[in-house]
């Protein structure tokens, strides 16, 4: 008997719940989605936002945004099984708040909207949401270039045809200074050598005036040259190193010193 | 010809300075300017916590919603039991929890209801919520009835912990009694459960005197499984103990031969200082080396 209630323990396996269940402890699983597909708060919720979308004036539509996106949000495992029922819904009500918010002049509840669609619409190719990006990216290029640079390059990424994404992108990811800069560089290159060139000039002069004798007036013109092309040859060997140090300043100053970071706004939702 | 030759060495001064200051230009000239890195960039600390704070108040906004879903529809069980299930995912989190409390304050209520709607399964739901929610001596009463009233030995095994916890054991071991005739057959897995809950509310002296109900033969069989239980957990604790204590051994050979290593080079050192560069002397002290190191060990 002994013998049989352990065989029984070791070959006993705990029937496991449907999949569509959720398990609760000493009671029947609950199913995670009803027969009609969603619960009826998630239609309330999701018709409320609607409704909202069309009629709160486009700067409030932030925290209709919110309400819409509960469902996508929240961990609990109904609302995780509901949500392939509820995206179609909820993708034109986001579109619907984005529109409006767009049209009223409110970028960054725009910019949510169509990110947050865009993401639970998997990442593909969205022109509305890289406009809307692209001109916020415009609005804070020059304040901050981190955050434009990040707006750009993720309107690039929900459309890569985009130029204005692209062009914006490339010109907060370059250095703007590298070509003047390594043209000062070169400059002082060319009058090192030009300060070297004047040196030579005294140095045969000097030769000329001690190798054969000359009248007075001769000396005096050869002297007077002599005395030039020291001084040109001097300013030049001075400024040679000083215009080529500046254009390294110059070029270092230019380099950028962000990186891409969103701003506080965006990633409108993540997908869990 | 002194002026001649002051004047060439300032020249070749001079341009022995300038060009030795171009050297850094020159390098700058060869070095690419730096670009931004490519990549989508990072995420502001800001909008991480955004995220994770929406996260908590969308589970508390579902919750609530589901509560009031429930409330318009008493009658519809699977809404009742969605709001509690969703109540307890809501428990996990001191922060959704609050905010829950903050959204829907009487939401303890919509318990009632649907232990009052379908006590079975609903006082099963119930006591899983309260005891999420801290409240273990009104789970543990709920777990009892559901194991009485819905002749539910599983809810007798889950009425163990929290009367446990809160001292109120013979009400769990008088659910387990009753529980013991419903085990039969296939349910010897859950037989198991019911005899494991007694031990947990019982004692050495206890014990047997606890587990009168269960028939002799399979008394001993339980016995025998605990004895066996309690046999592998002393196995696997001898089992870590030794490991321990073997890399424990193995960390002390390391040290010594570590220690004795550098002793031998230290001798070494002081064999080699004394031979002023005597050539033979010096071959002897590395000989001398060789032999000390190869006694030290392979660590």
């Amino acid at each position: 008997m002994r013998k049989i209630f352990l065989i029984s323990i070791i070959t006993c396996v705990a029937a496991s719940a449907h999949a569509e269940d959720i398990a609760v402890v000493a009671a029947p699983g609950i199913a995670a989605v009803p027969a009609s597909g969603l619960d009826p708060d998630v239609v309330k919720r999701l018709a409320d936002a609607d409704r909202d979308a069309a009629a709160v004036p486009p700067a409030a539509l932030g925290p209709v945004i919110d309400r819409v996106l509960v469902t996508f949000e929240s961990s609990d495992p109904f609302s995780v099984a509901q949500r392939p029922a509820a995206k179609p819904r909820t993708l034109a009500v986001l579109t619907k708040i984005g529109e409006r918010a767009r049209g009223a002049g409110e970028l960054v509840i725009a910019a949510r909207a169509f990110d947050a669609r865009w993401t639970l619409g998997g990442g593909g190719h969205d022109v509305q949401l890289a406009e809307v990006l692209t001109t916020w990216a415009e609005r804070d290029e020059d304040a901050q270039p981190g955050r434009a640079l990040y707006l750009a390059r993720r309107a690039r990424t929900a459309d890569p045809g985009h130029d204005r994404a692209a062009d914006l992108d490339d010109s907060l990811s370059r250095n703007h200074r590298a070509l003047t800069g390594k043209l000062a560089i070169v400059a002082g290159f060319v009058a090192l050598a030009a300060g070297i060139y004047a040196y030579t000039r005294v140095s045969a002069i000097e030769d000329d005036l001690k190798a054969h004798p000359r009248p007075g007036a001769d000396v005096d013109a050869m002297l007077a040259d002599r005395d030039r092309y020291d001084m040109i040859g001097t300013g030049l060997l001075v400024a040679a190193p000083i215009v080529s140090i500046g254009g390294i300043v110059w070029m270092v100053s230019g380099n950028p010193s962000y990186s891409p970071v969103s701003p506080g706004e965006l990633p409108a939702l993540v997908q869990r | 010809m002194k002026a001649a030759l002051i004047l060439a060495a300032s020249t070749a001064a001079c341009v022995t300075a300038s060009a030795s200051l171009m050297t850094g230009p020159a390098i700058g000239l060869l070095v690419p300017a730096k670009h931004v890195e490519a990549g989508s960039g990072t995420i502001d600390p800001a909008s991480v916590a955004r995220i994770e704070t929406r996260a908590k108040v969308a589970l508390a906004e579902a919750t609530r919603d589901a509560l009031e879903a429930a409330a318009a529809a008493p009658a519809d069980l699977r809404l009742q039991r969605r709001a509690a299930a969703m109540m307890r995912s809501c428990a996990g989190d001191k922060d959704a929890k609050a905010k829950l409390a903050e959204l829907a304050p009487d939401a303890p209520r919509m318990l009632e209801r649907l232990v009052a709607l379908a006590p079975c399964p609903g006082l099963a739901d119930a006591a899983a919520t309260w005891v999420t929610f801290g409240d273990n001596a009104k789970g543990g009463e709920a777990y009892v009835a559901a194991a009485a009233q819905c002749d539910n030995p599983e809810a007798a095994v889950a009425a163990v912990g929290p009367l446990h916890a809160v001292d109120r054991c013979d009400e769990a071991l008088g659910a387990l009694r009753a529980a013991w005739p419903h085990v039969h057959g296939a349910k010897a897995k859950l037989g198991i459960d019911i005899l494991d809950g007694v031990t947990a509310c019982s004692d050495a002296l206890t014990l047997r005197r606890n587990l009168a109900f269960v028939p002799t033969d399979v008394l001993e069989g339980y016995l025998a499984l605990v004895e066996e239980r309690a046999r592998q957990e002393r196995e696997a604790q001898r089992r870590a103990e030794r490991a321990q204590a073997e890399e424990a051994a193995r960390e002390r050979a390391s040290e010594a031969s570590s220690q004795c290593r550098s002793e031998c080079s230290a001798a070494v050192s002081s064999c080699e200082s004394s031979c002023s560069g005597d050539g033979a002397c010096m071959q002897s002290c590395s000989s001398v080396g060789h032999v000390c190191n190869s006694g030290c060990g392979s660590y």
